[in-house]
């Protein structure tokens, strides 16, 4: 048990470290990504300042604008990394005919896909990290946190957005395009499941949407725990919600690129893009 | 190993592109897959290799199948695939091999010490902590070979592991898949390089269209002399060169196409000693 935590361990750390040379080698794109979340964060600090502090559809997430958007941008982007990470991370290595190579090795392709998507993640958290900083430290954000909840509701958050990332590697790995899934899920992020505005802002007819995906009670439960300190008492829709997509979720989605790579043996298109 | 009539028919393209294919390789043996361009032979080493399933039949590599045990089988080969684009180019060529080092079963330090090993040996010292994206062809394809053979895998396979080096690597190659053969391991390489096939190859496996060619139809190898002029009058290139062919004819029209390209003027093609 221990020598396979090891093993497992190692070799995501093998593909961290590929990753981070990989990816020094694009150093002005990493500067120019950390310096937009510099700017993202002054475009909504400022529409924080046109919208009336104690506004009835913040009241649940303590009034105030740029808290609820920092939130929620910090959280979408991890969605986004989420869904793309695994997808984005396969297709390179499609395009640049590195796929077959992993593929062929000791590992299983699964788990070749998982610890490709690490990369992403970490860089992600990395973001987050900035931005909770620039927030607090520069633009005057007051978190008061249940760090528990916010705990709880981060992992079930990620194991769900993981899960639904999968999936999008899966279909990228049959149909070799995927463009469209990210597009998709980032206006889902953005619009539907609420992380710029709140759904109250929805018609009603519009708000079921959020209802149904699994990023709006991440933004709900982590606002609440973060902003207004609400404990897991507070948050049990949330939790259950985010329980149930990780449960239902994550194991599919293992399947889903086990019957992926299948398919793609199959018909012989492992090295296609 | 062991294949027994093997079927893979291409989903996406309604090829069969092996049918029947059947043989059995035992250690310190090595079979040479030859045939025309198209023939299946690379398809048969993606078959061995997992990234492809056949459609019907079965393949086993040390009682593992293909199928049934693919991660098994992963682990007990060593793999060199024609494209050259197989490595991830930003990185160095040793980076390159300590990652896949590391995803064959080695440490890290176990997978660098193999690698600077390795890379003396063909040849590519200091340019191993070079990206690869400068890399030539030949010099892509020696650290494949290195590759394939990082973590002593018992069975190795190997696409065209010779078409793009010169004849100094040539010879470097074959002396390590002999020493591979010396240590009891299997190898199957497909190739179209008769020298290759004469130097190492304990059996050979034709094939056509997807199916083997039985050895009383298959061409055997031949050896013809080309007597070349120079088209320019005025230029003394002329001379006569010895050509060995697999009998599929791909080495001699190799051989033509690159006299004519260098300018020179076929004047005749003869069979020659065998």
């Amino acid at each position: 048990m221990i020598a396979g935590v090891r093993e497992f361990v190692r070799l995501q750390v093998a593909f961290l470290r590929r990753d981070w040379q990989y990816e020094t080698t694009y150093r002005g794109m990493m500067i120019l990504q950390m310096l937009g979340i510099v700017g993202t964060l002054v475009i909504f600090f400022s529409i924080g300042k046109l919208v009336s502090p104690g506004a009835d559809s913040l009241a649940r997430y303590g009034g105030e604008y740029f808290p609820f958007a920092l939130v929620g941008l910090v959280v979408s982007d991890y969605f986004n990394t989420g869904l793309r990470s695994f997808s984005n991370r396969l297709r390179l290595a499609q395009t640049t005919g590195t796929l077959e190579a992993m593929f062929v090795s000791a590992r299983s392709p699964r788990l070749v896909l998982m610890f490709s998507g690490a990369w992403d993640f970490l860089i992600a958290t990395v973001r987050l990290a900035i931005g909770v900083a620039i927030g607090v430290l520069l633009l005057g954000v007051d978190f008061d946190p249940d760090y528990v909840a916010a705990a709880i509701i981060s992992v079930l958050s990620l194991a769900t957005f993981a899960a639904l990332g999968l999936f999008a590697a899966a279909l990228i790995l049959i149909i070799k395009r995927g463009d469209a899934v990210a597009a998709l899920g980032n206006i889902f992020a953005t619009v539907f499941a609420g992380a710029l505005f709140p759904i109250s802002l929805l018609p009603d007819w519009l708000r079921w949407v959020a209802y149904i995906l699994p990023l709006h009670y991440s933004l709900d439960g982590l606002r609440r725990a973060l902003l207004v300190g609400d404990g897991l008492p507070d948050l049990r829709e949330d939790l259950v919600a985010l329980s149930v997509s990780a449960a239902v979720l994550l194991p599919l989605s293992i399947v889903g690129l086990g019957v992926a790579v299948s398919v793609v043996r199959r018909d012989g298109s492992v090295g296609m893009h | 190993m062991q294949r027994r009539r093997l079927f893979q028919r291409r989903s996406f393209d309604p090829v069969v592109a092996l049918d029947d294919v059947s043989f059995r390789l035992d250690r310190g043996r090595c079979l040479a897959l030859v045939g025309p361009n198209g023939a299946g032979k690379s398809t048969l080493l993606r078959v061995l290799s997992t990234t492809i399933s056949p459609t019907r039949g079965r393949a086993t590599i040390y009682g593992y199948d293909v199928m049934e045990r693919p991660d098994d089988v992963r682990a007990h080969l060593g793999f060199a695939a024609d494209s050259d684009r197989s490595f991830f180019w930003p990185l160095t060529g040793m980076e390159n091999l300590v990652f896949f080092g590391q995803l064959a079963g080695l440490g890290r330090e176990q997978a660098e010490s193999a690698a600077s090993g390795w890379i003396k040996r063909v040849g590519l010292g200091r340019a191993a902590e070079a990206r690869v994206s400068g890399y030539s062809a030949g010099m892509r394809q020696r650290l494949g070979l290195v590759r394939a053979l990082l973590h002593d895998p018992p069975v190795v396979l190997l696409d065209e592991p010779t078409a793009n080096l010169d004849v100094e690597y040539r010879e470097v190659t074959v002396e390590i898949l002999r020493e591979v053969l010396e240590s009891e391991r299997g190898v199957v390489v497909a190739t179209h390089d008769p020298s290759l096939v004469s130097a190492v190859a304990t059996d050979t496996l034709r094939l056509e269209n997807g199916r083997v060619v039985p050895p009383e139809v298959a061409l055997s190898p031949k050896r013809y002399v080309l007597r070349l002029a120079a088209a320019d009058p005025g230029a003394d290139k002329g001379g006569t060169i010895e050509v060995d062919d697999l009998g599929d004819g791909h080495a001699l029209s190799a051989a033509l196409s690159q006299a004519i390209a260098s300018g020179l003027d076929v004047v005749s093609v003869e069979h020659g000693p065998s």
